[in-house]
């Protein structure tokens, strides 16, 4: 209570700062013309749907019901009572645990690769890059064919290579569905985090590396002590950023599985769709997604706490 | 000098701005919300300034234009005690079956539409049928909905019951061309909800077997033949498998809504039921004839690539199509796709009524037009549909063109005991045959959706070996259904 009486007078003084700011502003009022038009549109997009959805997740609010009543936290508490909720984060913490490592480290493999002088160079970086600028819907839908049992020609050759002897139902066997699904994910995902890794990369000094040489560091202490130590912010920001991208993941898995078989790649992004425009039920659905948001949240900051981001020499 | 240079930089500033904002507008507009956005523009600007000018004479010298040539429409043919608009307006109609080709019979209609009524202009949104239910529902909730469009009648159902639709009871009375007593009941009973009509059904389907005659010629079976009991099926299934070179029999799904889709007509041909007539909580699934259809069923996974297990039916009919599939279920549309899609296939399949077992069953599917509760204007809505529900357009868009055909039942009565209906059409004949099996549940569950989950959840898991038959999928979706409903 003391506190609220000592933060009052301290309020009483925001009118005059706001009328500050304003003033800053007019004077380069231009500027915020231009960057209105961004603005606008996120205010609309995100800002608002942000806050939207977060009342819908405290209502019953389906899209053709006309009542859409105030029902506290049921929705969620139901969420702690749902088989399927469980079995959704589960499988997304799958499709997390092992899409996320072993893409960063194709992407680093790759990346360490297009960074010596090999020849055709930026050739490579293209077409590794090629995935990223893909049309995910294509290659989800390309995808589809490579996994086809029959036809596919993945196991085409796994077949003509000795490999395998018997067909394997990629996307229809319920426990190579996820699987198939981590690997597609990784083959999308590394052109985006090797170009940030090649900048990471180009950014340590090459006198490290000459330092070193002189010491007598042979070619992998290189990579131990300075390659890799030095990529460390990169590396913090890269495993970030996928995670919270892989949480996310929707629109290939809706293409390819369905959510199936069986439910086993059914992850919360899909899920939240089922029950947003399949069950119309929009206020679970707004409750699941501000889950999904609290995990990714804790997570981050788990990992700030954690994962040291800064360079240690 | 200073205040004109800040003058400038305001004017390059807002003119940078404007044309950010048309041009991340524009894409939009065209490419996704299209109807909302262009809509308005195009529409409004012209009724508010026009309309006292130039479109007042015209609707009153309407009736004369359209006279004047010989055999043409005359409103009074339709409904001339519904009123029409006195000014220049555009409906908004969605649909996936319009092409916008110059022959497509959609295309022809809306233009002999606005000849007769100038007030009225048809504006088509064409929206991709597995995308059409997702689309208007966002645009249900955004307060943006066409004011007509083409749906199923699942949709229908689950729009009217939540009141998106407009009671259409009244217009229909009003109406020379819509006489219910022509339509066939069960097509009346997909388009009405507790008695209410909230669409016209348009067009409708039986489901049959497809089969190929190619490949029963290649098993030593007679493709003039097909099976029509379920011992018959299963035997020529089973002879028309040979999963080494990549040949199947039949395809099953295991997906959610496909695999209890496919299902009903195998329980209700067994006799049984979902529902227990007299009460709708009552999941049945797991009496005698439930369990005999559902082993049945799932057996049939014997003969079904297994790839297809967690596809869907369009890949399917992909694999009919293309041969690997010798026995497909499908509903009478699926002809026309065949004919238009595959034309290397033609002359090689045949279709057929579905095999039976204790009596004849088969679903009915329909689609119906309907008017939006959020139209404006709903008179003129209702007077779109109505058009294209008189006889002759009718069977115009359930038939298609030679170039576009389609094979859709039309679903009035006079035009189904129509020879004419059945030119160049010879296949839609075991179809609209096939009327008289078509079976619906009798019992109306509010929350069907709960019990559908159930029966595919549990089906699914039974094509998945995580129960040892049908039998006992049923005795866990019924379970879980009855269950699930009590739930508030």
């Amino acid at each position: 209570m003391a506190i609220s009486t000592l933060e009052k007078p301290k309020r009483g003084k925001e009118p005059i700062n706001w009328r500050y700011t304003f003033r800053q502003m007019r004077k380069q009022w231009s500027a915020y013309l231009f960057l209105s038009p961004w603005f606008i549109i996120f205010a609309i997009f995100t800002l608002f749907s942000v806050g939207f959805s977060f009342y819908l997740s405290f209502r019953e609010w389906n899209i053709l019901e006309p009542a859409k009543p105030f029902v506290g936290l049921d929705n969620y508490i139901r969420l702690f009572q749902d088989a399927q909720f469980y079995q959704s984060l589960r499988n997304t913490l799958l499709f997390t645990g092992f899409g996320v490592p072993l893409g960063m480290a194709s992407a680093l493999l790759v990346a360490l690769l297009l960074n010596t002088k090999v020849h055709g160079q930026s050739l490579f970086r293209t077409l590794y890059y090629i995935p990223v600028i893909t049309p995910l819907v294509v290659s989800a839908v390309i995808w589809k064919w490579m996994y086809q049992g029959d036809y596919g020609l993945i196991n085409y050759y796994l077949l003509k290579l000795g490999l395998i002897h018997e067909k394997l139902l990629w996307l229809a066997d319920p426990n190579l569905a996820m699987p198939a699904l981590i690997v597609m994910g990784v083959w999308m995902g590394t052109g985006g985090t090797m170009v940030m890794y090649l900048a990471g990369l180009q950014a340590i000094p090459e006198e490290l590396y000459d330092a070193a040489k002189v010491d007598g560091a042979n070619g992998f202490q290189r990579m131990m002590y300075v390659t890799i130590p030095l990529l460390a912010p990169t590396t913090f920001y890269v495993l970030i950023t996928s995670i919270i991208f892989s949480f996310q993941s929707f629109a290939h898995i809706y293409i390819m599985t369905n959510g199936g078989p069986l439910g086993r790649t059914t992850v919360i992004g899909y899920y939240m769709y089922q029950t947003g425009f399949r069950h119309f039920e929009m206020g679970y659905a707004s409750a699941i997604a501000y889950i999904l948001f609290a995990i990714i949240f804790v997570l981050t900051m788990l990992q700030m706490k954690f994962v040291k981001g800064d360079v240690q020499y | 000098m200073r205040k004109e240079r800040s003058l400038v930089w305001a004017v390059m500033a807002l003119l940078a701005v404007a044309s950010m904002l048309i041009a991340s507008c524009a894409p939009q507009a065209t490419a996704t919300q299209a109807p909302a956005a262009t809509q308005a523009p195009a529409t409004e600007a012209p009724a508010a300034t026009e309309a006292s000018a130039t479109e007042a004479p015209a609707a009153t010298e309407a009736p004369a234009a359209t006279e004047a040539p010989a055999g043409a429409m005359d409103p009074a043919q339709f409904s001339p005690d519904i009123k029409v608009p006195d000014e220049q307006i555009t409906l908004t109609f969605a649909s996936w079956v319009h092409t916008g080709e110059a022959d497509d019979a959609w295309e022809v209609m809306a233009k002999e539409f606005h000849d007769l009524y100038p007030n009225i202009t048809i504006e088509f949104q064409d929206i991709p049928s597995e995308e059409m239910h997702d689309k208007l529902l966002t645009q249900i909730a955004a307060n943006n909905a066409p004011d007509a469009a083409y749906i199923d009648s699942g949709t229908l159902g689950e729009f009217g019951l939540r009141g998106a639709l407009v009671k259409l009871d009244d217009f229909i009375s009003k109406s020379n061309v819509i006489k219910t007593d022509d339509y066939l009941p069960a097509f009346i009973s997909a388009a009405t909800v507790e008695d209410i009509y909230y669409g016209l059904p348009i067009d409708g389907e039986t489901t049959g077997l497809f089969y190929r005659t190619d490949r029963f010629q290649e098993a030593g079976l007679d493709p003039n033949k097909p099976p029509t009991t379920w011992e018959e099926f299963q035997a020529d299934a089973e002879k028309l498998t040979d999963v080494a070179n990549k040949k199947y029999g039949y395809a099953v799904f295991a997906t959610d809504y496909e695999s209890s889709y496919y299902f009903l007509p195998w329980l209700w041909q067994a006799g049984g039921l979902v529902l227990n007539p007299d009460d709708p909580n009552d999941v049945i699934v797991d009496n005698e004839a439930g369990k005999k259809a559902a082993d049945f069923y799932v057996n049939l996974k014997k003969y079904s690539p297994a790839d297809l297990l967690n596809s869907n039916s369009y890949d399917g009919r992909t694999a009919f199509a293309n041969g690997d599939v010798a026995m497909y279920m499908a509903g009478a549309w699926f002809a026309g796709t065949l004919l238009s899609e595959f034309p290397d296939a033609t002359g090689k399949w045949a279709a057929a009524p579905l095999p039976q077992d204790q009596k004849c069953a088969t679903t009915v599917a329909s689609d119906d037009l309907v008017v939006f509760s959020g139209s404006k204007h709903p008179e003129a809505a209702y007077k779109w549909i109505e058009f294209v529900s008189a006889p002759d357009h009718m069977r115009e868009l359930n038939l298609g063109t030679p170039d576009n055909p389609s094979t859709l039942l039309p679903p009035r009565q006079s035009l189904l005991n129509d020879p004419k209906t059945y030119e160049n059409r010879e296949v839609l004949k075991g179809f609209a045959d096939a009327m008289k099996c078509a079976f619906i549940e009798p019992a109306v569950q509010p929350k069907y959706y709960v019990v559908d989950e159930a029966l595919y959840q549990n089906l699914n898991k039974a094509f998945y070996g995580e129960f040892p038959d049908g039998g006992t999928a049923m005795e866990a979706a019924a379970k879980q259904a009855e269950e699930n409903l009590k739930k508030p």
